[in-house]
């Protein structure tokens, strides 16, 4: 509707306003942005469908042109409370989580589909019925492989193995350190390590 | 409800993690860390993707439009099958209704023996579209 552009509040980034803040962006800010995006495609694993971080920046920044246009659609940068580069990373998280959820909630359609119900009443799901899970068991191969290759990395440093145990375990930084009594310079410098050797 | 795949999760949850953990580096650590590798091309993608979408707009754009022509040509206004007496109507209407006359035509089109049968037809049609026809065609 016409009025919806009329509407669009003056915090809202116009198109301009973006062209300018990628001119303006730093060499620190390409690189964050880079391994950002590049982390977060690498951990929709299979459910990126393909993906690389390539389209993830092409998305937020259709997203972003949308939200400068319509106050109702899109991604709006309300450039006076964030920088750009926050903006991309909240745009670039959503929009992943986006995807993931989109795959998820299709093997969820999927496996309900398969669900039977028998003369007797009893439902039956041949995925999670299948004696060897196979469906499951090849989903996760890739995920598997890939996480197995990652604990390979680092089977002789003791920090960074843990670090990762911690993050498996769902932690953040401050818990990971407490929980297992990482002082915080052996767990930045195992951090470190992590992010060197998985790119 | 299917459970979510131990193994994609915690590859979702460790790679989530390193890539929150970017966004907290100083620029020195930045340098530090990737100072010897590739300049990424994070401006010249972002830039690309800025143009895509002003070019897709003009694309939708151009579809839309196209739509709209082609329904506007397709639909039946009962307009005269002559072209003789298309170009009287319009020439009709243009006397009676003087303020069409320079809404319709450009500087170099403001006579009406200057403009093609397709341009009359054309008109016409766009005429009817607005509902001015009607009263006319009567």
């Amino acid at each position: 509707m016409a009025d919806k552009k009329k509407d669009v509040k003056p915090e809202f980034a116009t198109r301009e306003d973006v062209e300018r803040a990628i001119d303006s962006l730093s060499s620190a800010d390409e690189v964050r942005l880079e391994k950002f995006a590049r982390y977060k495609i690498q951990g929709l694993g299979r459910k990126a469908l393909g993906r690389d971080y390539e389209d993830l920046f092409q998305e937020a920044i259709k997203s972003t042109l949308i939200g400068a246009g319509d106050r109702e659609e899109g991604r709006h940068w309300r450039k006076t409370n964030v920088t750009f580069v926050q903006h991309l990373f909240g745009t670039m998280r959503s929009i992943a989580s986006h995807w993931k959820e989109a795959v998820d909630d299709n093997e969820a359609q999927l496996d309900s589909d398969s669900i039977v119900e028998t003369e007797d009443g009893d439902i039956l799901s041949p995925v999670e019925n299948a004696p060897s899970n196979a469906p499951d068991q090849e989903r996760s191969v890739a995920a598997k492989e890939q996480l197995g290759a990652i604990f390979r990395l680092f089977q002789n440093d003791d920090d960074a193995a843990l670090v990762i145990e911690g993050i498996r375990e769902g932690w953040n930084g401050p818990e990971i350190m407490e929980r297992l009594d990482l002082p915080k310079n052996r767990y930045e410098a195992a951090l470190k390590r992590i992010r060197y050797h998985v790119k | 409800m299917p459970k979510k795949n131990k193994n994609d999760e915690e590859l979702h949850l460790l790679m989530s993690f390193l890539a929150e953990s970017v966004t907290q580096l100083s620029d020195d650590q930045v340098k530090e860390e990737y100072g010897a590798e590739p300049k990424p091309r994070t401006k010249e993608i972002l830039k690309a993707a800025l143009n895509d979408c002003a070019k897709q707009k003009l694309r939708e754009a151009r579809t839309e439009y196209e739509s709209a022509a082609k329904g506007l040509s397709l639909r039946s206004y009962n307009l005269p099958q002559d072209k003789l007496e298309r170009r009287a109507l319009l020439s009709s209407i243009l006397s009676r209704q003087s303020d069409l006359r320079s809404l319709a035509f450009t500087a170099q089109h403001r006579e009406l023996k200057d403009l093609t049968d397709s341009d009359v037809e054309s008109f016409l049609r766009q005429l009817a579209e607005l509902g001015l026809l009607a009263s006319f065609l009567e």
